[in-house]
């Protein structure tokens, strides 16, 4: 296993989530690279603060507190989330606004300021509580219980709903919140064997849409090869950036790619393999993809040559002699 | 506490939470009770400060609370993404302490965990604070299996260098 790898395993390897022989491949490049020894170490040591300096006790009064608030709430008569009271309130005071303005501007004269005030709060008391009365708002439309001054005096009361605070829901803007284009990327599992060819889905998956410059054109991911030198190994970083190009930009056949990036350099991937190659499973995350490939194992050797001049690190599961086929597997890390 | 009409502790949520739903305030109550303990942790690991997680605990739960009636997901999903949503707001509305770098494991931990995104500060302290499954996270972010995979991964990895530089320091 490249070390490539074996670092963005480190974490599942600690969790015991890794199969055995993904397991004893992390352990042998552990014992060859003391630096990924040291980053283990490191995950090990933050992992085991979190969880010993990390509990913490609730406030003794808290649920107290949250039950009295909530009882508080009940009894309000401004009961349910603050969004739909603030648009509420909004609604109610912005109809008596209207309402007078409107009335004002044909009347022409002063309407009678005593009653203002008492009928538009029992109009909004009964806008808040749902319990308003669809005659007697028409009757309220047509005679306006605002005086003018008022009214422009009351354009400033707050009666905005982005005030409220509301908790964004992770489905639209919470984690979510930087995907621009939600939804449409979302790739679902595909049953059954796939044909040559063709891929097979192991999970759904989200791929971000990839950040774009002014002309629209998706901008390459451009490796820091200097600050990790881990992935500095894995190879040349211009051809590589064109493969994560075509898994950033949501383009799920990876094979399809690694052929157009192979005819794009001179070099025929699948024609020269005489045989089709078999996605077995393609997985990914919102920084990373990987696949695995089945192909002839007479056709390993030239495969890996060219994923190698195409600057992509495979990692290659053990020989079998006996095998004609031989699987692979392949990874590609970008950063969104 | 002790008293006869409250539920046993040990019911599962989903009955905790078709109670509550129903109006059994003391079922309610236990659910908040499960949960009043790592939600403040978690609230208190990510804005670093006792009194703002303990106003931020207090808010996500009474949200919690209102949401579960009209909710259909399990407790355990609602109350860290409530939580979580709360933490996220007060945090983008202020900037953090950061600690000193010879106040102990408390400080460093705080100090470090302030260097995190959002999105790895979720993660790993649903992971390693609260001890969510891979799965229940996913549930709870609303991420695929894999996008929690690697956010934990990078989420750790980034912890680990700054716990070490703190050390070495």
């Amino acid at each position: 296993m490249h070390p490539f790898f074996a670092i963005n395993r480190l974490s599942a390897y600690l969790d015991g989530d890794l199969p055995r022989r993904e397991r004893l491949e992390v352990e042998r490049v552990l014992s060859r690279h003391p630096e990924l020894e040291a980053e283990l170490l490191n995950v090990q040591n933050a992992v085991r603060l979190i969880s010993q300096v990390g509990p913490a006790r609730a406030p003794r009064r808290l649920v107290p507190e949250v039950l009295q608030a909530l009882e508080e709430r009940q009894q309000s008569p401004f009961r349910g989330p603050d969004r739909v009271r603030n648009m509420l309130l909004g609604l109610g005071v912005t109809l008596a606004i209207a309402t007078g303005l409107a009335v004002w501007m044909n009347s022409g004269d002063s309407a009678d300021a005593p009653a203002v005030d008492a009928a538009a709060d029992a109009a909004i008391d009964d806008f808040l509580d749902g319990s308003t009365d669809p005659d007697a708002l028409a009757e309220l439309a047509a005679d306006p219980p605002i005086a003018p001054d008022e009214a422009t005096a009351s354009e400033e009361a707050p009666a905005s709903e982005e005030d409220s605070g509301g908790a964004p829901g992770f489905g639209d803007a919470g984690l979510l919140a930087n995907d621009p284009n939600p939804g449409s990327d979302e790739l679902e599992p595909v049953e059954g064997t796939a044909p040559a060819g063709r891929m097979e889905i192991s999970e759904s998956r989200r791929l971000p849409t990839p950040p774009q410059n002014a002309a629209g054109q998706i901008e390459p991911f451009i490796p820091d090869w200097d600050k990790d030198p881990v992935h500095a190994e894995s190879g040349s970083s211009s051809l590589l950036q064109v493969a994560v190009y075509r898994v950033y930009a949501n383009t799920p056949d990876i094979l399809r790619s690694l052929h157009d990036l192979a005819q794009a350099n001179g070099t025929l991937l699948t024609d020269s393999m005489g045989k089709p190659i078999q996605i077995r499973s393609l997985s990914g995350g919102d920084d990373f993809a990987s696949a695995h490939l089945t192909l002839p194992a007479a056709n390993m050797e030239v495969f890996l040559g060219q994923l190698a001049r195409l600057g992509l690190a495979v990692e290659v599961s053990p020989p079998d002699a006996e095998a004609e086929r031989q699987s692979l597997l392949l990874e590609v890390m970008y950063k969104p | 506490m002790g008293s006869e009409q409250q539920p046993d502790a040990q019911l599962p949520d989903a009955e905790l939470a078709r109670r509550a739903r129903a109006g059994e305030t003391d079922a309610l109550e236990v659910i908040l009770r499960r949960y009043q303990d790592p939600a403040y942790a978690l609230c208190l690991r990510w804005l670093g400060d006792p009194r703002h997680a303990g106003e931020a605990v207090k808010a996500a739960l009474v949200s919690f609370a209102e949401q579960l009636k009209r909710s259909t997901a399990p407790p355990l999903v609602l109350v860290y993404q409530v939580a979580i949503a709360e933490c996220q707001e007060r945090s983008s509305a202020r900037t953090l302490e950061k600690a000193g770098l010879d106040e102990g494991d408390e400080a460093r931990l705080r100090a470090a965990l302030s260097e995190l995104a959002a999105d790895e500060l979720s993660v790993l302290l649903l992971r390693d604070l609260v001890g969510l499954d891979l799965d229940q996270i996913t549930e709870v972010l609303a991420l695929s299996r894999g996008s929690v995979r690697s956010r934990l991964q990078r989420a750790r990895l980034k912890l680990g260098r700054l716990l070490e530089t703190r050390i070495d320091v």
